[in-house]
């Protein structure tokens, strides 16, 4: 029985094992080469879990930062009388991690837009509770997403902040009517 | 008189000697047996019981800078993007309850208690973290946690320096165990740095020499980092520096492999992820790290330990001050 048990045993963990390593070729022969002919099929979310090596494929000479805004109770929709949020107090990660929570980036990187989608209206809604529950003496109706870019330096991160070619793409992600109509 | 040789399709005559030709099931039952050598050899449990040990120290260094906003993070009332699951975050109280069971839960897997039932619960609850609130950002490292912790859960991880191992009779730690869980992971970081390597080989960017510069001036650069991009270097030392990265990391799977470069390989790879680390804000790849005593036998490790303490007890204790 015990001989039986540990042969089955064997068997399975072998499974485990050729799929793993099937799953890593698949992925490698997709992501860097694509021009091998053989095509192993693999579903997208597993292939993404294998999808272990493409950290820092580009490089660029742009800086890109997201800041978050706030638009006061009862305030006007122009774009002067937005307030910064304390974006840092709000995802309290380091550049690029926070640069990747606040661009959503596993929903982003999926195929169907409604999920990204709905991931910026979650975040929007999110930000807005969080900031009017901590907030209640200055609460706001409204949450953007503004992206900051500007070139890079190795002075520092901040270094050309404010210098000429520096660009502002800012964009509402929620407002409170959308919350009601939810 | 001897009796006359006869041939058929698969025997030969050799020295008066007949062979018979190696037939598919022989092939096969050949391949199937180095096979179960590779995957199924036996080792004592040293090897697993450090990368246990490193794993958990590496996971309570990533769970507990959470530590002081659970709330934002985890809680119903906090800032998060759940992937592909509902919205199921506890109210704070809830979460930090859930949060701080999950830190005592790695300490357990840490300290080696029970590790058959503790490793799935602490795969479960990375994977409510991870698809709640942490998977967001999309990173390698958490993806290389799921799996190392998944294999973890049929691997036997206390067998020794543990306190299951306290527990259980003297003989147990020598009761040798499967090395399949340690060649898994290994492979898996062999394919990780082989597929990073090829991935840069191919990706256009890293021909440049501005890759190396404009990387220690990115969103993940320390000030380090900044200050290394300010050093008045002519461009091909950028290159080579590119280039260096790229060998190094293709040069990875091969050195763990080979027997002879294995201590070497695990200590300059340890040395490449502290840069890392130092220079790019990514302490989370020190994950691999924690593997690399899987690429040696739990004979080795228990010895590499008992020289250690051995030089330890030998080292001068400091002169009594009067």
């Amino acid at each position: 029985m015990s001989v039986f048990r540990k042969k089955h045993r064997m068997i399975a963990l072998s499974a485990i094992a050729g799929a793993v390593i099937y799953a890593n070729v698949s992925v490698l022969l997709r992501s860097v080469a694509p021009w091998i002919p053989v095509n192993l099929p693999l579903p997208s979310e597993i292939a993404n879990t294998f999808q272990l090596f493409g950290m820092f494929g580009t490089f660029s000479s742009t800086n890109y930062q997201f800041t978050l805004w706030g638009l006061p109770n009862g305030a006007a929709v122009n774009r002067t009388n937005w307030i910064p949020l304390p974006t840092d107090k709000l995802v309290p990660h380091h550049k690029g991690d926070q640069f990747m929570r606040l661009r959503a980036n596993k929903h982003a990187a999926s195929v169907d837009p409604k999920i990204y989608n709905d991931a910026m209206m979650n975040l929007g809604e999110k930000i807005w509770r969080y900031y009017n529950r901590h907030h209640p003496d200055q609460p706001i109706s409204r949450v953007a997403l503004q992206l900051d870019s500007w070139p890079t330096s190795p002075e520092g991160w901040d270094a050309r902040r404010n210098n000429p070619g520096a660009v502002k793409n800012f964009q509402p992600i929620f407002w409170e009517d959308l919350l009601l109509t939810r | 008189m001897s009796a006359p040789r006869t041939f058929s399709k698969d025997t030969m005559a050799e020295g008066g000697r007949s062979v018979r030709a190696p037939s598919k099931s022989d092939v096969f039952q050949k391949w199937t047996g180095k096979w179960n050598e590779y995957w199924f050899a036996r080792d004592s449990g040293h090897a697993f019981a450090l990368f246990r040990i490193l794993l958990g120290i590496y996971l309570l260094g990533y769970f507990l800078r959470y530590a002081g906003t659970v709330t934002l993070e985890f809680s119903n009332q906090g800032i998060y993007n759940p992937f592909r699951i509902p919205d199921i975050a506890l109210p704070p109280v809830g979460a930090g309850f859930l949060f701080w069971f999950f830190i005592a839960l790695i300490a357990t897997f840490t300290v080696g208690f029970m590790t058959r039932i503790v490793t799935p619960v602490i795969l479960v609850l990375f994977l409510y973290y991870y698809f709640l609130s942490i998977g967001v950002r999309d990173c390698a490292y958490d993806r290389l946690t799921i799996l190392f912790l998944g294999t973890s859960c049929i691997t036997d991880l206390d067998r020794v320096w543990s306190v299951t191992a306290l527990t259980r009779p003297p003989g147990a730690q020598n009761v040798r165990v499967w090395r399949w869980g340690a060649r898994l992971i290994g492979l898996q970081i062999q394919f990780l740095y082989g597929g990073a390597a090829v991935y840069k080989m191919v990706s256009p960017a890293w021909h440049e020499a501005e890759m190396m510069h404009y990387t220690f001036c990115n969103m993940w650069a320390t000030p380090p980092a900044f200050w290394y991009a300010r050093l008045p270097f002519p461009s091909w030392v950028h290159l080579a520096t590119t280039v260096a990265v790229v060998v190094f990391e293709f040069l990875l799977p091969f050195g763990f492999a080979i027997r002879r470069f294995r201590l070497w390989t695990a200590i300059l790879a340890t040395v490449f992820h502290l840069q890392i680390t130092g220079l790019l804000n990514l302490p989370e790849f020190l994950v691999c790290v924690a593997t690399y005593p899987l690429f040696f036998t739990g004979t080795e490790v228990r010895n590499a330990a008992a020289r250690i303490l051995e030089w330890g007890r030998k080292s001068p204790s400091p002169r009594p001050s009067r």
